[in-house]
């Protein structure tokens, strides 16, 4: 009715809607132009080789010869005789498995502790982030000496407290327990991203459960973790992400250290070994372009999985206001 | 009359347009490289130590002042060091590409083979004819090092195998002959402390990746080079393997000698240059390696110890610095004069000197200076005089195999497996892997 009142009104010239739609269309072109740079670079250096990679992984490809096709044969190998590509997928899901809830509960724990008004800080929170900006090489290389069995200071200190010193990075047994526990060096920007949740939980809320008699306790549980609960199922998915292509740590840790007859950055037995790590092992030491491109289509596709179980069961635990 | 008022759509018109032709105008105006009088050459080196760094630098100056100028070639050198995972994955990338390095040099022989059944690298076989290159002047080991699948493939720049040392402050004897020998003082010199951490071991057989090298003294091989096939589950393989779990009994498991081999960071050296075993196999670059890192360590050389039957003195390849030349080059023939150059008699004693290696040019070993200058060199020299070396693995399929190994090693050394096990499975992955390979490859004379 209004807009015909308003045609009635203007009977020379166009409708809102249609003034509206020219007005977009004239717009298009300018705009398009504008974000070209953006769309072309995301189409060359990023659709382009996702593309591509899925190609190779249908062939025997080294990079040099043409790719021949060998169709499921590559993915058919992985499942049925590749035992290195069953031991590295099972050590990471495992990593991930226990890695994941282990950072993300001590980063909250963390953040709720750097969410106090305290004294100093804003100097505390810059301690608990410099690990994330230290570059991954040099922590690896620090933790190899620290982690050391003789005379590492991690074992100086649980000898100290009465114990055996563990072979951290030389035993099957222990190798993936040190790894999982280095995960948590890296919570600096988990816990940053808890923080800024924190400060998006509304104040009244707290006052509302103390009126009623919460302890300090129930307030986390009842009031801040449901609150934090799209946040946490942030950091979930996006830990999660992270975990399944863990290889800096890895690779470092068990390159440097390796006594013995390795050196393929998997530890004593492979009990360290990595999906990545195997990955880039088979890519760039044995040239296997197009089985490596499968190997990495298969985490694609077990990460984009979990990531879509996770948005779907989300809301049976993701409070949202 | 046009107007010439501005507004919001015109304005975001140019702005667009001139935001998406930037680019282009930029890549436009880049002038190309001016035609120079000299071809230039990028050559890349792992070499950043500042003596490795130094020479390379010495003898490219001095190709560029002598050949180069005369054949209109300039060679820049780029450092691009090799993390210490000694893994090549950027130099292989770069040669797949149009910006593709003319030359490269590598510190390590693992790749080379892998990199010419490939396609990475091309032969050199025209180029090194014509500058008249002869297997007879070089030691038949390292002529078999480029010279395989039918072609030549670079030049060697120093070649490496492994000798046993022997700490003097532990072990001031005769150094052992025979394995027996070796397992007698190993035992003895193997110590504890009262926690039961092994704070000294006579000797580590798998020590510093030289685990598989052990085979050739109980004689065994994994390749035959002449049948051009793995030979991996073979009754002396599995021998040393069966060798292996002595010491894993001496030491109380394999842990604690992986605990003691740890307690120096690979990056810092082994735990025989910081004196805490008194055996160990090291290349003829130790010594050199020894004064820049300033330890103070006394110890002896002599040959490998052997199982009875084997001769006294064979010892296996353990690599070398190459010259390659990759595929893409875009300009292989004066790439080719420079790694001539870089090859030479002349060029490889500028390296082996300051860096204690062995140069693979018979000539330039034989040189009474080389020794005058270099006397610790001495028992290589001999061992190659008695002429029983174990080539490197001429095989394509070799990455493989040596993951393969390190973990079967780990399964027998954690008795997890049997030798024999291990040896089987080896064996029948790698002959699954070879046909795979002739399959995508059947141009490849290698096997």
């Amino acid at each position: 009715m209004a807009l015909q009142m308003s045609q009635e009104l203007r009977p020379g010239r166009l409708s809102l809607r249609r003034r509206w739609k020219r007005l977009q269309r004239g717009e298009l072109l300018p705009g398009l132009l504008f974000i070209s740079p953006w769309i072309i670079g995301f189409l060359c250096f990023q659709l382009y080789p996702i593309a591509s990679s899925l190609r190779y992984s249908f062939t025997d490809y080294n990079m040099m010869q043409p790719p021949i096709s060998v169709g499921f044969d590559n993915f058919a190998r992985l499942f049925g005789e590749d035992d290195l590509f069953r031991k590295a997928l099972t050590n990471t899901a495992i990593y991930a498995l226990f890695s994941v809830p282990l950072d993300l509960a001590v980063a909250l724990f963390f953040a709720l502790l750097l969410n106090l008004n305290i004294p100093g800080r804003a100097i505390w929170r810059t301690a608990f982030y410099f690990p994330a900006i230290v570059p991954s090489v040099a922590i690896g290389i620090l933790w190899v000496m620290l982690l050391n069995t003789q005379g590492g200071l991690v074992n100086v200190a649980i000898e100290a407290l009465g114990f055996a010193a563990i072979p951290w990075l030389t035993s099957p047994t222990w190798s993936l327990p040190a790894l999982i526990l280095l995960s948590v060096w890296g919570i600096g920007p988990t816990i940053v991203i808890f923080l800024a949740g924190l400060q998006d939980v509304p104040r009244d809320l707290y006052d509302a459960a103390q009126l009623d008699g919460a302890g300090p306790l129930r307030l986390v549980r009842d009031v801040t973790i449901p609150m934090l609960s799209p946040v946490i199922l942030f950091n979930l998915i996006i830990g999660m992400i992270a975990a399944l292509q863990v290889f800096a740590q890895p690779f470092i840790l068990f390159g440097a250290t390796q006594g013995g007859s390795s050196g393929n950055h998997g530890g004593p037995l492979n009990s360290a070994l990595m999906y990545s790590v195997q990955l880039y092992t088979v890519a760039f030491q044995q040239f296997k372009m197009g089985y490596a491109a499968a190997m990495a289509w298969i985490l694609f596709v077990i990460i984009f999985t979990l990531s879509l179980t996770a948005l779907r069961f989300s809301n049976r635990f993701v409070h949202y206001e | 009359m046009v107007s010439t008022r501005v507004t919001r759509r015109t304005l975001l018109k140019q702005a667009a347009v001139a935001g998406a032709t930037l680019p282009a105008l930029g890549a436009t105006l880049a002038s190309p490289r001016s035609a120079a009088a000299a071809t230039e050459l990028e050559f890349w080196t792992p070499a950043n130590d500042p003596v490795g760094s130094g020479v390379i630098n010495e003898l490219t100056d001095e190709f560029n002042s002598t050949v180069g100028t005369e054949k209109g070639i300039h060679v820049n050198a780029r450092i691009k060091p090799i993390p210490g995972s000694d893994d090549y994955s950027q130099y292989t990338t770069a040669m797949t590409s149009s910006g593709s390095p003319d030359v490269v040099m590598t510190y390590t022989y693992d790749p080379v083979v892998a990199w010419a059944a490939n396609g990475f690298i091309q032969p050199i076989d025209e180029y090194a004819q014509a500058v008249g290159i002869k297997e007879e002047d070089f030691f038949p080991i390292a002529w078999s090092m480029i010279n395989f699948g039918g072609h030549i493939w670079g030049l060697l720049q120093e070649f490496d195998f492994n000798e046993l040392f022997t700490n003097t402050a532990i072990h001031s004897g005769e150094p052992p002959k025979t394995i027996d020998e070796l397992d007698a003082l190993a035992a003895e010199y193997t110590n504890f402390d009262d926690s039961g951490n092994l704070v000294q071991a006579g000797f580590i057989p798998w020590m510093n990746f030289t685990g598989r090298n052990w085979n050739a003294q109980f004689g065994g091989s994994f390749y035959d080079v002449d049948a051009r096939k793995w030979t991996i589950d073979t009754p002396e393989n599995a021998q040393y393997l069966q060798w292996f779990l002595k010491y894993v009994d001496l030491f109380g498991g394999r842990e604690k000698s992986d605990a003691l081999e740890s307690s120096i960071p690979r990056t810092y050296g082994d735990i025989f240059q910081y004196g805490k075993v008194a055996f160990a196999l090291e290349g003829e670059y130790l010594p050199a390696q020894l004064k820049k890192q300033e330890l103070d360590l006394e110890y002896t050389v002599s040959h490998l110890p052997v199982a009875p039957e084997v001769t006294y003195g064979t010892a296996t390849t353990g690599g070398g610095n190459l010259f390659l030349l990759p595929t893409n080059a875009k300009h292989p023939e004066e790439a080719a004069a420079f790694i001539q150059y870089m090859g030479s008699k002349e060029g490889s004693l500028k390296w082996c000197l300051p860096e204690s290696n062995l140069p693979p040019i018979k000539a330039a070993a034989e040189d009474p200076s080389f020794l005058e200058q270099l006397p610790e060199i001495k028992p290589w020299l001999d061992a190659l005089a008695v002429d029983q070396m174990v080539p490197p693995t001429p095989s394509p399929v070799y990455p493989v195999f040596v993951q393969l190994m390190h973990n079967a090693t780990d399964q027998v050394t954690y008795k997890q497996q049997t030798p024999e096990e291990a040896l089987t499975e080896v064996a029948q992955k790698i002959t699954d892997e070879v046909a795979r390979f002739q399959q995508s490859h059947p141009d490849w004379e290698g096997e």
